[in-house]
């Protein structure tokens, strides 16, 4: 008997199973059954108009909110507008700017103890975002983009962390998640970079709050992934392109002020793509592309170099993957391509926002 | 006139350093600084035990009311790796804590504390301001089972030449004790009273007989935890390999090599600029309302876009 055909599938199922962290949250008392949350299905908070006035800068602080709210939980945090003072426990939820060290906080207030039973949940959250010492944009342009080719940190991206935390997330280090370095988790084709809530944190959304009736349904691809860990943060870099057997990285170059990889005509190279399932179920047979484009923006349009299936994609377990794919010898030497993935190729899923299903990797073609 | 320009370099400098420093450590943005900053902003660097808590809260100001809780948290000095110790305590004023009606109020960025725990905490000097630890939760360190974690719980595993924090977290090591409110306390809520008022009527027991059962029956301290789902989560399920991790992470390091790193940047960095003060757990404190600030941000024209793009339906799926 070949012991392989009964050890391996076994190692397979274990692994497949095997213990996994998700996201994090506050709990009262040591109890798992009395996570810290909102009471009901959705609060309201208020942007000051002081800090955020009305225009672009508002609008990018309305796009975070609009973000988070963009995940398979039945949660909505509606978003209105204010003027005059702000503070904690006047019991209003509220976005403002001042002066603080960090880009951005949470100041949450909750209650958790016992009157002839147990009482614990959230009450108040509010976000602060740093006015001085910081050069913001409200754009989600790649040239804005201090972690693309601009300089400057776009507002969502610090109102979808920290809206995490107003739905009572914490800080998480383990995957490549909006609750860790959330400068550094995009969905980037062409000139745009789009900051997202992600799957740990829809999980995590989901585990504190269910999950919402009406179908959601979302799969993602990104060019960022999880590196490490910075204290409790994850901490993030661009994907890369490993060499056919997997054992080391390609050489690096730089195209069009982004890292890229140099790649040889007809060798197999494995390019990694994050996939993530931002919904609330498993999707099987999730179909793929592998594509080389001449710029930056990934589409069908594009020539397709491979492709397959992801058996099942589950909603708590971000991948980032290798794929296996040939350089094509008609590729001209000296010239920069764009390596991309397509997932939902076939668009057999209806999903919610289909523009993030891209993501690319500059290459120098030798 | 050339000293002045001298003058407004060095002091350019000097912000830009110092700012680099906090960006370093905040929220949602994961760069690694040295310990060496932490070391030079610190006026004490002491490893103590957490042997007092208290919560008081701010004086009641136009836009907070009830002030703002805070956490008086003393610690039994057991030694000091920098700076000086006006007493064999050490009391500190944390933002976040217990507001002694039932609420509790966290900053994201602060830590909070239980009875017993060891640490490591790099203080302040000067003045008392809105957090007494150097970059709040970012200058306190746990000391638990001959390990070094940060106050996350997060294993500290290189100190010397970078500051490197990561692996596993220690979830069971983020416990805040919370203590009993008063019953008296929590009449003086109406919404609290309402409650209370309803539980006699329906027991048919009266306040006082109330209270005697709240006493006898509410835990003296509740505490609040870092919940996680340890469970079988099922795993994506493709032909190829997940991609291999890109940072590894040791053992943590043990407290005698971590008390070296700091004791070297010490001698490197030069004294502290000033002593630390003790917070005083019995003197009123003010928390002035907050300055809503302008956020000025770039307003950045739109890329300029291909055709391609421009005209692809098929990018346009479900966006709502």
């Amino acid at each position: 008997m070949n012991m392989a055909k009964i050890f391996v599938p076994m190692v397979l199922a274990v692994l497949c199973s095997s213990p996994a962290f998700s996201a994090s949250w506050l709990e009262c008392n040591g109890d798992s059954g009395k996570k810290l949350r909102w009471g009901g299905n959705s609060t309201t908070a208020r942007i000051n108009t002081g800090s955020f006035p009305a225009g672009s800068v508002l609008q990018a602080a309305q796009r975070g909110v609009n973000i988070t709210n963009t995940n398979p939980s039945p949660f909505t945090i509606n978003h209105t507008t204010e003027t005059g003072g702000v503070g904690s426990g006047n019991g209003q939820n509220e976005i403002w700017a001042e002066s603080i060290s960090p880009p951005g906080e949470a100041r949450m207030r909750y209650h958790c103890y016992w009157l002839f039973g147990w009482h614990y949940g959230l009450d108040e959250v509010d976000i602060v975002l740093d006015s001085t010492g910081r050069s913001w944009t409200t754009s989600q342009n790649k040239n804005a983009n201090f972690t693309y080719t601009g300089s400057s940190r776009p507002i969502d991206a610090v109102i979808v962390h920290e809206a995490g935390h107003y739905l009572g997330l914490m800080h998480v280090n383990w995957e490549y998640n909006v609750m860790g370095d959330s400068w550094r988790h995009h969905h980037a084709n062409g000139g745009s970079a789009i900051t997202y809530f992600g799957e740990d944190a829809s999980h995590g959304a989901r585990v504190l709050y269910g999950s919402q009736s009406s179908s959601f349904n979302d799969v993602s691809a990104s060019h960022w992934r999880r590196t490490g860990a910075s204290g409790e943060y994850s901490s993030h870099d661009r994907v890369r392109v490993r060499n056919s057997a997997n054992t080391g990285t390609l050489a690096g170059i730089t195209i069009a002020g982004e890292p890229g990889y140099r790649v040889n005509r007809g060798n197999v190279v494995r390019p990694e793509f994050t996939i993530e399932n931002n919904g609330k179920q498993t999707h099987a047979n999730v179909t793929f592309g592998i594509y080389v484009s001449t710029n930056d923006f990934i589409s069908y349009s594009d020539t397709r170099i491979g492709g397959g299936t992801f058996g099942s994609i589950h909603p708590a377990d971000v991948l980032t993957i290798t794929i296996p794919v040939i350089i094509p010898n008609y590729l001209n030497a000296g010239q920069n391509y764009w390596l991309g993935i397509i997932v939902d190729e076939d668009n057999d899923i209806n999903e919610v926002n289909g523009s993030n299903n891209r993501a690319y990797i500059p290459i120098r073609v030798q | 006139m050339k000293l002045n320009v001298l003058f407004n370099v060095v002091v350019m400098i000097g912000m830009v350093a110092i700012n680099s420093s906090a960006w370093g450590h905040s929220p949602n943005d994961a760069g690694e600084a040295g310990l060496q900053s932490k070391v030079r902003e610190a006026g004490l660097i002491m490893y103590g035990q957490v042997v007092d808590i208290q919560y008081r809260n701010s004086e009641p100001t136009k836009e907070k009311p009830q002030g703002l809780p805070h956490t008086f948290v003393t610690y039994q000095v057991l030694e000091v790796l920098r700076g000086e110790v006006p007493d064999k305590k050490v009391t500190l004023r944390i933002p976040g804590g217990a507001d002694g009606q039932g609420g509790v109020y966290m900053v994201s960025t602060a830590p909070a504390f239980a009875l017993g725990q060891t640490d490591v905490v790099f203080v302040k000097g000067g003045e008392i301001d809105d957090c007494q630890l150097v970059e709040c939760v970012e200058g306190r360190f746990r000391i638990h089972e001959n390990q070094v974690l940060n106050g996350w719980g997060v294993p500290v595993v290189e100190a010397h030449k970078t500051l490197r924090v990561g692996g596993k977290p220690r979830f069971d090591l983020n416990v805040m004790d919370i203590p009993r409110p008063s019953f008296k306390a929590l009449l003086e809520r109406p919404e609290m009273k309402a409650y209370i008022d309803r539980v006699s009527q329906e027991s048919r027991q009266s306040l006082k007989d109330l209270q005697a059962r709240y006493e006898r029956e509410a835990p003296k301290v509740t505490t609040v935890n870092l919940g996680n789902q340890i469970l079988p989560i099922q795993r994506d399920v493709t032909d190829e390999p997940e991609a291999l991790p890109m940072e590894a992470y040791g053992d943590p390091l043990t407290p005698d090599v971590f008390f070296d790193a700091i004791r070297e940047w010490n001698k490197q960095v030069g004294d502290p600029r000033s002593p630390i003060m003790m917070a005083n757990v019995n003197e009123r404190f003010e928390v002035p309302d907050q300055e809503v600030l302008a956020l000025e941000a770039k307003d950045d024209a739109l890329p300029k876009i291909s055709d391609e793009e421009r005209y692809d339906i098929h990018a346009k799926e479900g966006i709502r």
